[in-house]
């Protein structure tokens, strides 16, 4: 419908490489399309034609960002382009692009099916609509859960999920992965709605909710964001790629047993050269684990120096295994 | 020569995109699944179906963490240690793996059947500890279900 609203007679869906599995699946529906003359030539009659064509990444999150999702499509490294001009105008092939996500794109048949009016009586008047929410870390029930936005808090979510896996109380929430400001569970009754969420200092974002329990140790975990991101790091611009590179660096004396009080100061300067400065947001992203696991949860660094909590065998095999554990993104 | 053993593929991938240029990375897939990396011979060809410059090509493997740029083991498992998981396990149960197959992760074992790489998030979450091998999903492995599966690869 998406095709047929801007005349597009061709679609790339752009799945990740590691969904190989899964993406056998969503060719083989997409051929079920073909053969039910749903996809092809002249469809149902109407003159319309549309292909639907499947393109598969090879590793890199970045390829997620629109304009580097293109470049990808285009057959070169997933690097973000310049914006403007924007994909609308100029997008794959320098012609004029619609980008969306699955889940976007799964509400318009029942949004054309049922009307707007329907559709937003879910939800509120800022966030309307439904959404689906991707539970992991410490619940005894993980997986999705969609739900209309506004009328269930943190605290419901956790609660549907099962709640505390392990028996000790939840501690935090990151509610859009490792992008988004962490939330302490004080601030579990915030509903879940673009407004709320933005009322307590975070975002709803991707709604890919990590619950952790009061045993996580928030110096281990920015640890392992920054990780993510300095892994994940396109390389293209400085601030990103050599601020990511430095303060895992500082992580990583942390949990050596190394650190000292001034590397927590050190942290927060790094994180600044980055904030503001990089090209594209996920640069930014990298940012919140440290500005935020520092602003609400900054005793646990201090504890962490404070009461040689680094250096256990168990950090220094993790410490290990990264510095040559997984088939890293070349820089460039 | 991929072109002679793959070229139905070839075709088929080619035919998917307005641009030769859009094809190097599926034809990087079948030339990874033909020489088991992308060997510099694997990037000329590839390179050659494309028009483009060999360097080019490289470049493109270097970026994406799915081209090997070194030969690995006949099975490739990799583990994800990503937050999440780790939430669930994920530290201990790849250290598990490394004593099991007496490799560090990103080796491969001495006899070449089997490569251990950590990764990140693979959306599989919800049930850690996962691994793709050689990118099938494996959920909710133990250390039991892991060493079963290792023995197996290892006869
Ligand atoms: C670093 C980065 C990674 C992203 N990854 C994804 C992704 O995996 N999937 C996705 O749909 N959008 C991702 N996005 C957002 C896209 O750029 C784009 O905004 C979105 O796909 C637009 O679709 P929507 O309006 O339907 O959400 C990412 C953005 C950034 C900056
Ligand atoms: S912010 Fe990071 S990911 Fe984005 S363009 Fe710069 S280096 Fe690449
Ligand atoms: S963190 Fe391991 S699959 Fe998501």
């Amino acid at each position: 419908m998406c095709a047929y609203a801007i005349g597009s007679n061709l679609a790339y869906i752009y799945l990740r490489g590691e969904f190989s599995e899964p993406g056998k699946e969503l060719e083989k529906a997409l051929a079920d399309a073909y053969a039910n003359g749903l996809l092809g030539t002249n469809l149902m009659g109407t003159g319309y034609s549309l292909d639907i064509r499947v393109h598969y990444g090879a590793g890199a999150y970045i390829c997620g960002e629109e304009s580097a999702l293109l470049e990808s499509l285009e057959g070169r490294i997933g690097q973000p382009r310049l914006k403007p001009p924007f994909p609308a105008t100029n997008g794959l092939y320098n012609k004029p692009t619609v980008i969306n996500n699955v889940e976007t794109l799964a509400n318009v048949p029942w949004i054309v099916l049922n009307g707007a009016a329907w559709y937003r009586q879910f939800g509120t008047e800022k966030s309307s609509g439904v959404k689906l929410f991707s539970v992991s870390g410490h619940v005894k029930n993980p997986g999705n859960y969609e739900l209309p936005l506004g009328k269930y808090s943190i605290q419901d979510l956790l609660d549907m999920a099962g709640g505390s896996s392990t028996g000790r109380p939840i501690r935090a929430v990151l509610p859009a992965g490792s992008s988004s400001p962490i939330i302490p569970a004080v601030n579990f009754g915030a509903k879940l709605d673009y407004e709320s969420m933005a009322g307590i200092g975070s975002v709803l974002g991707s709604c890919s909710f990590i619950f952790m329990d009061d045993s996580v140790d928030m110096v281990w975990a920015a640890r392992k964001m920054i990780r993510f991101f300095k892994h994940e790091s396109c390389g293209k611009c400085t601030p990103c790629r050599e601020g990511t590179y430095w303060a895992l660096k500082l992580y990583n004396k942390l949990l050596s047993g190394e650190g000292t009080l001034a590397d927590i100061d050190m942290i927060g300067e790094v994180n600044k050269q980055i904030i503001g400065k990089c090209f594209c947001p996920l640069g930014e992203f990298a940012t919140s684990s440290m500005t935020f696991t520092l602003k609400h949860f900054k005793q646990d660094y201090i504890d962490f120096i404070e009461k040689k909590k680094g250096g256990t065998p168990e950090y220094k095999a993790e410490l290990a295994r990264d510095t040559h554990g997984h088939h890293a993104q070349a820089a460039h | 020569m991929l072109r002679t053993n793959r070229a139905a593929d070839i075709e088929k991938v080619l035919a998917k995109y307005p641009t030769k240029r859009s094809a190097v990375m599926p034809l990087l897939n079948l030339a990874q699944e033909e020489y088991g990396y992308c060997s510099p011979e694997a990037i000329r060809e590839v390179a050659a179906i494309c028009d483009l410059d060999p360097t080019e090509v490289k470049s493109v493997v270097g970026f994406y963490t799915m081209y090997y740029e070194e030969k690995v083991g006949t099975t490739v498992i990799d583990v994800c240690d990503d937050l999440p998981c780790a939430l669930r396990g994920a530290d201990g149960f790849i250290a598990h793996c490394e004593r099991k197959l007496g490799i560090k992760a990103g080796e491969t074992t001495a006899n070449g059947k089997i490569t251990l790489h950590s990764v990140m998030c693979v959306a599989a979450c919800n049930r850690a500890p996962v691994a793709q091998v050689n990118g099938a999903y494996r959920y909710d492995l133990t250390p039991e279900t892991f060493d079963q599966m290792v023995d197996e690869l290892q006869k």
